[in-house]
């Protein structure tokens, strides 16, 4: 069977629920298939006509949660199709750090994972949602995440990638709704050999004084990726920022880096930059000449650009990063 | 420790070095002076086995073993350590990670060096402050060849005393040094006897170190294309 595991909670200041659960106990239908529209593809479509699970998180106002929520969607057996629908809601003012495991069973060899999350990010709140991808060259995975942030709102995604996926295609959109909102998308991939990414973000900033930035930093070992990058500036005074950063590995590595700029009005400000190479001989020669091998110093080389410490990363996932053998 | 041996070396299908001999015991300490081009950074590279360098005849030998071909973190291992002319910027990489990987302990105030652990390696540093890490990243490889490529340029005095200093005081302790100055600033801290001139990718002449800088420094390298001296003499 398909699992989704998560610790029920109900104290205080967050609600951590089974989706089909909350969605008897909780008045959230005002949420529920909002930002997606259910007809969308047949991906969607799969999801919205059967039956699904997932999880419902929901912040209380004013609270500033300072513990770490986690979920895991886990794939226990072989062949299967996991359909998760998730909603997430930080209400007015608080705060919400969220970390999401995807994995699957050793014995599965192939599977599918469609995925729906919806996100609302409310006055003033603030939401850290970390999600940690750990499939396998079998797996066909499909998620789609819409944000939305109202006035003042803060979201921060951080997306993680090291292990390998058959094939993969994710573009979440946000949408900045509320003036002085802001959002940040940190994408963080190892392509292992075989594996196919197709994946992106999209912000669109409609509050004024809004800003954003994508910063996706891909290294591509004798696999495929295509990173995608689009941010489109309806308001004034904005500020938006597209980094698309790709190291290759293997004369057999592909990195298409696909950044899009839409400005609608001319009072903003909308950057981009883009760059793919490969590693510096240079820099390798001279980690060797203090005496590591050629892998150890292209391990080093590999850290070294996706340079995960300068993001807001919980520190259990900066650790496990640390101690990852590139 | 080390001897070349008619080394002749080639880059891209360029000949650079065409047939350099040279050697070099435990406790000395050689400049190795010449104009631009003539070749002294590729001899130390092809030392190091750095820089995509195809030796076409001779022989490197250290410590009694050829080591031609031998990949760059054997010779690292076997003693051979290098400061370079220009040090890649290492994006990313905090000086740290390379102190601790390098795994012993040195003491960090005498080369001021306590700031640059946590920034990325000779990253937005100055001249002297990269000579520094260079020379505090040697000192805890403990190398007992270094190989020393421009130690003083690009550097303000107090660095270039800091530095010469250290590296009088490595050889001291029985380290070999090959030395590659333009300015000679460094010769000023340093208890060299002797200095080669590189012309054309050959050695074409030696001789007491400060009075070989003073001659090029009046007359150019003209006079050593001109030297009666050649590098069997030396």
């Amino acid at each position: 069977m398909v699992m989704v595991f998560w610790l029920k909670i109900m104290i205080c200041c967050v609600i951590l629920v089974d989706m089909n659960e909350a969605l008897v106990k909780f008045k959230i239908k005002e949420y529920f298939w909002k930002l997606i529209a259910k007809n969308k593809d047949d991906e969607t479509k799969a999801v919205a006509e059967g039956d699904f699970e997932g999880y419902f998180v929901r912040s209380q106002r004013d609270e500033k949660i300072k513990d770490l929520i986690q979920t895991c969607l886990f794939i226990s057996k072989n062949k299967m199709s996991q359909k998760v629908h998730n909603l997430i809601v930080a209400e007015e003012n608080s705060e919400m750090n969220i970390i999401t495991g995807c994995l699957m069973g050793d014995e599965v060899k192939e599977a599918r994972h469609l995925g729906i999350t919806e996100i609302y990010v409310k006055k003033g709140a603030k939401l850290t949602y970390t999600m940690v991808h750990s499939w396998g060259n079998g797996v066909v995975v499909r998620p789609k995440t819409a944000v939305v942030v109202e006035e003042g709102g803060s979201f921060v995604s951080n997306y993680i990638c090291v292990k390998p996926v058959g094939d993969i295609k994710m573009y979440p959109k946000c949408h900045l709704k509320g003036d002085n909102s802001q959002a940040d998308f940190n994408s963080f991939v190892y392509a292992r050999e075989g594996s196919k990414f197709d994946i992106g973000s999209k912000i669109v900033f409609d509050g004024e004084n809004s800003s954003g930035q994508i910063i996706s930093k891909i290294v591509c070992d004798k696999s495929e990726v295509t990173n995608r990058g689009c941010m489109v500036g309806n308001a004034k005074n904005i500020k938006a920022h597209l980094d698309c950063g790709g190291l290759i590995l293997s004369k057999k590595g592909i990195i298409r880096a696909i950044p899009e700029l839409e400005a609608n009005l001319a009072d903003l400000n909308m950057t981009h930059e883009a760059s793919i190479g490969k590693v510096s001989e240079e820099a390798v020669e001279y980690l060797m000449s203090r005496g590591m091998s050629e892998k150890q110093a292209v391990s080093m080389i590999v850290k070294g650009f996706l340079a995960v410490s300068k993001f807001a990363l919980p520190e259990s996932v900066e650790k496990e990063l640390e101690k990852f053998n590139f | 420790m080390l001897k070349i041996k008619d080394l002749f070396v080639s880059m891209d299908g360029h000949d650079i070095l065409k047939g350099v001999n040279l050697s070099l015991g435990r406790g000395e300490l050689i400049v190795i002076l010449g104009p631009n081009g003539c070749g002294k950074t590729t001899l130390l590279k092809a030392i190091m086995g750095i820089g995509g360098l195809k030796i076409n005849k001779g022989e490197i030998i250290f410590k009694g073993k050829k080591i031609n071909g031998l990949s760059i973190d054997k010779r690292a291992t076997m003693g051979i350590g290098m400061m370079y002319q220009k040090s890649p910027k290492l994006s990313g990489i905090k000086l740290k990670k390379i102190v601790d990987f390098l795994g012993k302990k040195a003491n960090t105030n005498k080369y001021n060096i306590d700031k640059f652990l946590n920034r990325n390696v000779n990253d937005n540093l100055s001249g002297g402050e990269v000579k520094r890490s260079e020379l505090f990243q040697l000192r805890l490889q403990n190398p007992d060849l270094l190989l020393l490529d421009e130690p003083d340029s690009g550097v303000d005095i107090e660095n270039v005393a800091v530095v010469g200093k250290e590296i009088d005081k490595m050889v001291k302790e029985g380290k070999g040094a090959i030395v590659i100055t333009h300015t000679g600033q460094i010769l000023n801290y340093l208890k060299t006897k002797i200095a080669y001139v590189m012309i054309n990718g050959r050695i074409v002449c030696c001789d007491e170190a400060k009075k070989m800088l003073a001659t090029i420094n009046a007359n150019g390298y003209k006079v050593c294309i001109h030297c009666k001296k050649h590098d069997e003499s030396c």
